[in-house]
């Protein structure tokens, strides 16, 4: 397992984050974000995600439904069944969603210009000048 | 379509996650399926191309059917869960149990202080056994429903009905048993062999007799309420994965926003 060790942008609170952790809020995001306009079905949010991502994100094999389950479990989403010619479940965002939406993507763009920023270091070969932090 | 049905028959077999909530997955994937591979029908690909994608983006893998396990929790959350939930929704139920509880336990402190629990008679033993029976038959299903419903073949509800096929029993033999003590009674006093002592024991054991059958009966109306609502349930979602598989790709229709007609909620196809 990776670790990443990042401090807050006022420096105070460092978070250590795992890839894997990483990568299940980002698809979580993905899935809140694509549920901030309307109500949707598990195959359309898949396909919002790739396309609203323009392709850098797909959500395959199926990963869609565990994400899914946990939010609605989180109180996140809810999922309602509609039986127009046949049962099909839906879901939407709840206010708690949105305000973790708002909440997750301000983390999350923390945590990533931070990483920007120390790559953007390293590419100008300017991180060894840097004292160390944390 | 035959190869969604492949996909959906593998999840199937490795989804760990209680009934009925096992089922619903199912179908929210199968319904899912379909709908993507029909939206990218509509895009202008080709059938194959269609179906591939689908099942790229949408048929389970292993370690997804894992999660799902783990987001569902153990199988005694689950338990607690349907248990707190049906609480939660259908309070009527939920009244009538508690009622049958108070009466059951009231019923059991009667038969205790009556002279059945110090002079059992054949009767009572029989009112036992088949209360016992009951015991057994609830319990037994009641791990079936809640901890393995999937080994679950028979129709389960149907199955149930030996609990109050049994209440009913346990009632008419403490009838039947109470009929013959009165019978003892009156045929005693009609030659003369009994006393106002003899008869007042003889009924308080026939009333208690009564009152033993009565309380073994309420607690079997109240365990096969509780478990007729789990099977029903378990029955609706898989009549649902049933009807789903068996039917292929159904009608066309448009997404339903929440609260339009015809959008429901969770709760009816528990």
């Amino acid at each position: 397992m990776i670790y990443i060790k990042i401090l807050s942008l006022t420096g105070a609170s460092p978070v250590s984050l795992d890839m894997q952790t990483v990568g299940r809020r980002i698809n979580e995001l993905l899935v809140l974000s694509s549920l901030r306009e309307e109500a949707k079905h598990g195959y359309q949010i898949a396909l919002d995600v790739e396309q609203d991502t323009r392709g850098a994100f797909e959500l395959q094999h199926g990963t869609l439904y565990p994400i899914l389950h946990r939010l609605e479990k989180e109180g996140a989403i809810e999922g309602r069944w509609t039986e127009e010619g046949r049962r099909r479940k839906e879901y939407h965002l709840t206010a708690a969603g949105r305000r973790r939406l708002g909440e997750e993507a301000g983390s999350l763009s923390a945590v990533f210009d931070r990483l920007m920023d120390i790559l953007e270091e390293v590419r100008r070969g300017s991180l060894r000048a840097r004292p160390a932090e944390g | 379509m035959e190869v969604f049905e492949r996909v959906l028959r593998r999840a199937e077999a490795g989804l760990r996650v209680p009934e009925p909530r096992r089922s619903r997955i199912l179908l929210e994937m199968a319904s899912d399926l379909e709908d993507l591979y029909r939206s990218y029908r509509e895009r202008g690909l080709d059938e194959e191309e269609a179906r591939e994608r689908a099942v790229r983006l949408l048929g389970a893998s292993p370690e997804v059917l894992a999660e799902l396990g783990r987001t569902h929790g153990s199988r005694m959350a689950g338990v607690l869960d349907r248990v707190a939930g049906a609480g939660a929704h259908r309070l009527e139920s939920a009244l009538v149990v508690l009622v049958a509880a108070l009466a059951a336990a009231v019923g059991a402190y009667a038969v205790w202080r009556s002279p059945v629990a110090a002079e059992p008679s054949p009767w009572t033993w029989a009112v036992l056994a088949l209360a016992g029976l009951g015991a057994g038959a609830g319990l037994a299903h009641g791990l079936a429903l809640f901890v393995r419903p999937r080994r679950i073949t028979a129709h389960p509800v149907a199955s149930l009905r030996v609990l109050p096929g049994l209440a009913m029993a346990c009632v008419t033999a403490s009838a039947l048993g109470g009929l013959v003590v009165l019978a003892g009674i009156a045929d005693a006093a009609e030659h003369g062999r009994s006393g106002s002592a003899v008869l007042w024991h003889g009924i308080a054991q026939a009333a208690g007799l009564g009152t033993l059958g009565l309380t073994s009966a309420l607690v079997l109306a109240g365990v096969w309420l509780l478990l007729r609502r789990r099977a029903r349930a378990v029955e609706r979602a898989r009549a649902a994965v049933r009807e789903a598989l068996a039917d292929g790709i159904g009608p066309p229709t448009g997404p339903a926003r929440a609260g339009e007609p015809g959008t429901s909620t969770e709760g009816d196809i528990r």
